[in-house]
């Protein structure tokens, strides 16, 4: 195998590959205009197995992340926070 | 709150990616941007996911690169790789110039995607074609870099030559502008330097970017 081929199988092994939609990162510029790093916390939020069963395969099938579209709604809501 | 979805489903733009994609970035030819491209589409994904840049090139450009400065991902030789490589979400590879024909073939056939810079020049035609005669049907896009600023019309005849030849390509190019060497000679990136050029030089990567996902869709 050539020296590309086995690190293209590595990758490749289901085991090493993620199954869910990859986490978005924003951008320094996207979360602070400022430019100054800010610290990146988890939002969690508690449905039912049922919910969350029918939104994750809603997400998937129109191809929108659950994650993208929760952080709409809140900035819709609540407006960004002052700089 | 109830979230209603049929509201927001349609106001989020943000594809969703839900295997590990690589594209490698090779040629046969040397000094037509395969490092700086790398570099560039590696920072652009790495702001969509956990992004290895794996530098196959014996020179390791984008290794001595990432060594200057500080780079939003990671890049490693082809040896560490093998231990980084599980988790990523993008994975793009820099081929030395000329890859051997084993190496042409498992990539080929491993990756999602090959990008074959080329300098808008007749002499950078001819490794084009041979490259894209031994990638057969393999997945790959011409992408025109080092273009000069308009009216130099270099860029866009090349782009047409090579459609013309039957090869597909990006229809972003990348310009040309010395604000390329003075980000590698401080480690970073274009988007990181405040010139007008370094930011419109960005500006076409993110282009070439959006024009992957599509590809990858």
């Amino acid at each position: 195998m050539s020296k590309f081929g086995s690190l293209i199988q590595k990758a490749r092994e289901p085991e090493n590959q993620k199954t869910g939609k990859p986490e978005i990162k924003k951008t320094r510029n996207q979360e602070n205009q400022n430019g100054e790093d800010e610290e990146m916390v988890n939002l969690g939020v508690k449905v039912s197995l049922r919910r969350r069963r029918h939104w994750a395969a809603e997400s998937k099938r129109v191809g929108k992340s659950m994650t993208d579209v929760i952080i709409h709604a809140l900035v819709e809501e609540f407006g960004e926070p002052e700089e | 709150m109830e979230l209603d979805f049929e509201h927001y489903r349609y106001h989020v733009d943000q594809p969703t990616v839900f295997l590990m994609k690589i594209i490698t970035i090779t040629g046969y030819k040397g000094g037509v941007g395969k490092s700086t491209t790398a570099i560039h589409l590696a920072a652009y994904f790495s702001d969509l996911g956990k992004t290895l840049l794996v530098d196959g090139d014996p020179n390791h450009t984008a290794l001595a690169w990432s060594e200057r400065g500080s780079l939003p991902f990671s890049v490693a030789d082809q040896r560490r790789a093998m231990k980084l490589v599980s988790g990523m979400d993008f994975v793009l590879i820099d081929t030395p110039a000329r890859p051997d024909s084993n190496d042409l073939k498992e990539l080929a056939k491993g990756c999602d995607l090959l990008i074959l810079p080329t300098l808008p020049d007749v002499v950078s035609l001819q490794p084009m074609l041979d490259t894209a005669r031994d990638l057969k049907d393999a997945h790959y896009r011409a992408l025109v870099t080092v273009a000069p600023p308009l009216p130099n019309r270099d860029g866009e005849i090349m782009q047409g030559d090579l459609k013309e030849a039957g090869i597909p390509v990006f229809s972003s190019t990348i310009r040309r502008t010395v604000s390329f060497a003075k980000a590698a000679l401080q480690g970073a990136l274009v988007r990181d330097l405040r010139e007008e050029t370094a930011q419109a030089a960005w500006e076409d990567y993110k282009s070439v970017g959006a024009e992957i996902r599509r590809l990858l869709k």
